[in-house]
């Protein structure tokens, strides 16, 4: 017999962007983690969260992106 | 790292844990232990992939067009079902993770106590309200 669980995904972005190189492209992170795991391991570090994505930010003539003082180097 | 290299940095790790417990060892016993539990681990590669986004709305009709909607951009991104795989499988959690959900009431009040996301009323009212024969094949 099979059994199940209900797993919740929990997905979060913040307004800390990353710059790659030169810093000419930035992206924000997309973060994933389940709802099933305690509060203190998703506080810890312990791969309770990790990084689904990066979404590429526009370059806009109209809308420039916010800086952030928190932006972090990729490579 | 030679397998040689290996025993000698694991018999010096457990040297030096051994004067703090007589009865410690390191984390493995040698090189092929060290292997043995790497060729167990259920993390499996998960490369990066990605796809390149574009504007397909309507654009203005008079005025300059914003570069957002004709600039295709990037998105960047990992298998989202093996991730969520890597952490259910993660034997680092295993005594840290709830597989139901429930609640708790303390004191002479019987207040609900909220702890850990498994403990509060949405993951409750999900579970309780799932059709089991949407599950059924």
């Amino acid at each position: 017999m099979h059994s199940a669980t209900f797993v919740p995904i929990v997905l979060g972005s913040d307004k800390t962007t990353v710059s790659v190189g030169t810093g000419n492209n930035e992206y924000w992170p997309i973060y994933l983690s389940i709802g099933n795991i305690h509060n203190n391991v998703r506080r810890a570090h312990r791969n309770g969260i990790v990084v689904l994505g990066f979404l590429g930010i526009v370059k806009s003539t109209h809308m420039q992106p916010r800086s952030s003082a928190t932006s972090i180097k990729l490579i | 790292m030679s397998g040689s290299h290996i025993d000698e940095i694991l018999q010096l790790w457990t040297a030096s844990l051994l004067e703090i417990n007589p009865n410690a060892s390191g984390p493995f016993r040698n090189h092929r232990d060290l292997y043995e539990t790497i060729d167990q681990s259920t993390f499996v590669d998960n490369p990066w992939m990605s796809f390149s986004l574009s504007y397909g709305g309507a654009r203005p009709e008079m005025g300059p067009i914003p570069t957002w909607m004709t600039t295709p951009t990037e998105i960047w991104y990992r298998n989202p079902r093996q991730l969520i795989h890597d952490i259910i499988g993660s034997p680092d959690f295993q005594d840290e993770i709830d597989y139901v959900p429930y609640h708790e009431y303390v004191g002479h009040q019987n207040n609900h106590r909220f702890h850990d996301f498994f403990s509060g009323d949405w993951v409750w009212k999900q579970v309780v309200s799932i059709n089991i024969s949407t599950f059924s094949a």
